[in-house]
């Protein structure tokens, strides 16, 4: 069913789910949506499965003209969302009519929005997902952003709408999106190439997200992290959320469509929550990296199944 | 070969064969992947392998590292057990015309080495080369390079490598999939397409593949290329047994 279209597509808003997974033996990365808390939450809001498909909005975001009723969640950053030039209510499930309009004002805070519609955007799925990897230009909507004119279809809802009105998630529950940016890390793979001074340097420093920040990565600019012996390690799986640092000492966070082998030594590793976090910290922005054990990221990944499991 | 085992985040083990590359090393990491894939642990996501290590990642919100530590090691201590490689790899031949515009760094490596470009070209083209990993981008081949052709990488690295360009950085090479910057020295290219987004699956290699360059010329070169743009070129594809895990290196 044809649910809307796009009046104005915004700065880069793709088609994403969790992501694809299986093909980055083949050197595919696994795309998705940069935010996985905020969309899994838009989507339980609309009694969505939590890996149906919705729209990633960056900075900018769309003006979507609704061609029929729906029910819509908007979650994750504050880009100024409007319904009919109204301020549209976001972390819950909001009833749109016919001839509504959707718009975004401009960003308060956060860098990425993102809007699920009850029922789930129906894209063909490629290699099992209906992710779009932007630079490889493949999956989501034909391999590419949104472009004015497009036309958005989504799968029938079979529930009534009128059921998910109501759903929300209390503001106490929701990850706060905003400095300061303390970023929690697991140490290594590769600490072993770095100076104890480095390390330190590393988990005490602040380091601005440079203009150079895109799903592939954000390269950071701040104190040189020193490394402690010659870099001659081989290449290995990048994770997502490695943050390697080469030669010159400042570090690259790799993010949802970064290269899945590479050569520079990872001095370590963001948890997943805060991989989800960093995606929303806009470029001038600084965050801090602080040191915590493999089994401290399991719990903070625990604790936001059990915030959406709340929901519905 | 005892692996060491490292967390990625709270979401992957990285099971490390140490910094060395080798046929033996290479193949143990494609086994290892394949065990675990086919074990289909809860919780798990996807394994990566590169040229001595392999990564398994999983939903932090399913499962745990320590839990999945443990069926991997399992794994991983049953190899022994597992007979030899005996599967059958494939050849892939790649043509490549070397040279002028096509290898515009050809001309170095050879001075470089104190070869002719005419036997740099014998030396690249005389061996099969196994594909140890893919990365940097999708379907992007990394092979080792011959002894003899070792060279630095570029002091100077390109805004803009061509898709298809073969290269060599240090002891590793392998052929660009998609344009990308790039600090490689280049010594030919290839039409034939290595990534597309719209083939099923949407690369033409794998790792454990066997690449095999076939030198051509230009015009051969544009032939190819229009058969290549047209969807109707076949890349020729031969099957080989694996004869078990030596390392003939």
């Amino acid at each position: 069913m044809i649910v809307a279209e796009v009046e104005y597509p915004g700065l880069l808003t793709t088609v994403q789910d969790l992501g694809r997974f299986g093909y980055g033996k083949l050197g595919i990365p696994e795309a998705g949506a940069m935010d996985g808390f905020a969309l899994r939450a838009a989507n339980l809001l609309v009694g969505n499965p939590p890996n149906a498909a919705g729209l990633e909005m960056t900075v900018i975001g769309p003006t979507l003209w609704f061609l029929t009723e729906q029910v819509i969640a908007i979650c994750g950053g504050d880009l100024g969302a409007e319904l009919n030039g109204y301020p549209c209510p976001t972390w819950e499930a909001v009833p749109v009519r016919q001839g509504d309009r959707l718009s975004f004002r401009g960003r308060r805070s956060g860098c990425r929005a993102y809007l699920a519609f009850a029922g789930g955007i129906d894209v063909p799925p490629i290699l099992g997902s209906r992710s779009t990897y932007v630079q490889g230009r493949l999956g989501g909507l034909e391999g590419r952003p949104l472009r004015k004119g497009d036309r958005l279809v989504t799968f029938p809802f079979r529930r009534p709408l009128r059921e998910l009105l109501g759903r929300r998630l209390p503001k106490d529950l929701r990850p706060y999106l905003g400095p300061p940016w303390e970023i929690r890390v697991v140490l290594g793979p590769q600490i072993e190439y770095f100076s104890a001074d480095g390390i330190a340097v590393f988990l005490s420093e602040a380091y601005t997200v440079t203009r150079d920040a895109n799903r592939l990565g954000y390269k950071l600019d701040g104190p040189v992290i020193k490394h402690g012996r010659p870099l001659d390690n081989i290449s290995d799986p990048s994770p997502l959320g490695g943050i390697q640092v080469p030669s010159g000492g400042k570090p690259i966070v790799l993010l949802v469509e970064r290269g899945t082998v590479g050569g520079y030594p990872k001095i370590a590793t963001i948890v997943t929550v805060d991989v989800w976090r960093i995606a929303q910290v806009f470029p001038g922005e600084t965050v801090t990296f602080r040191a915590v054990t493999v089994e401290e990221g399991s719990r903070l990944a625990a604790e936001a199944k059990s915030v959406l499991d709340r929901i519905g | 070969m005892r692996p060491l085992y490292y967390p990625l985040g709270d979401r992957g083990v990285k099971i490390d064969y140490g910094n060395e590359i080798s046929v033996a090393i290479n193949t143990r990491v494609r086994l290892l992947a394949e065990a675990v894939q086919q074990l289909g642990i809860p919780g798990v996501l996807e394994t990566v392998v590169a040229w001595a290590s392999v990564a398994v990642y999983f939903d932090p919100m399913v499962t745990t590292y320590a839990r999945v530590l443990e069926a991997v090691r399992d794994v991983e201590a049953k190899l022994d057990s597992t007979p030899a490689d005996t599967s059958v790899s494939r050849v892939i031949e790649i043509p490549v015309a070397y040279g002028g515009v096509y290898g515009p760094d050809l001309s170095f490596v050879a001075h470089y080495h104190g070869l002719t470009e005419e036997e740099v070209v014998r030396i690249h083209t005389a061996e099969d080369y196994l594909v140890y990993q893919l990365g940097f981008s999708p379907g992007f081949p990394y092979i080792k390079v011959p002894e003899p052709l070792v060279t630095p990488k570029r002091s100077d690295p390109r805004l803009r490598v061509e898709a298809g360009s073969v290269w060599i950085g240090d002891r590793v090479g392998g052929i660009y999939t998609v344009d990308t910057p790039g600090g490689t020295q280049l010594i030919g290219r290839t039409p034939v397409r290595l990534y597309d987004p719209t083939w099923d699956p949407p690369v033409l290699l794998r790792p454990g593949d066997l690449l095999r360059f076939i030198p051509i010329d230009e015009g051969e070169f544009e032939r190819i290329k229009k058969q290549v743009d047209e969807g109707v070129f076949k890349v020729a594809i031969r099957q080989v047994e694996r004869g078990g895990r030596d390392d003939r290196r």
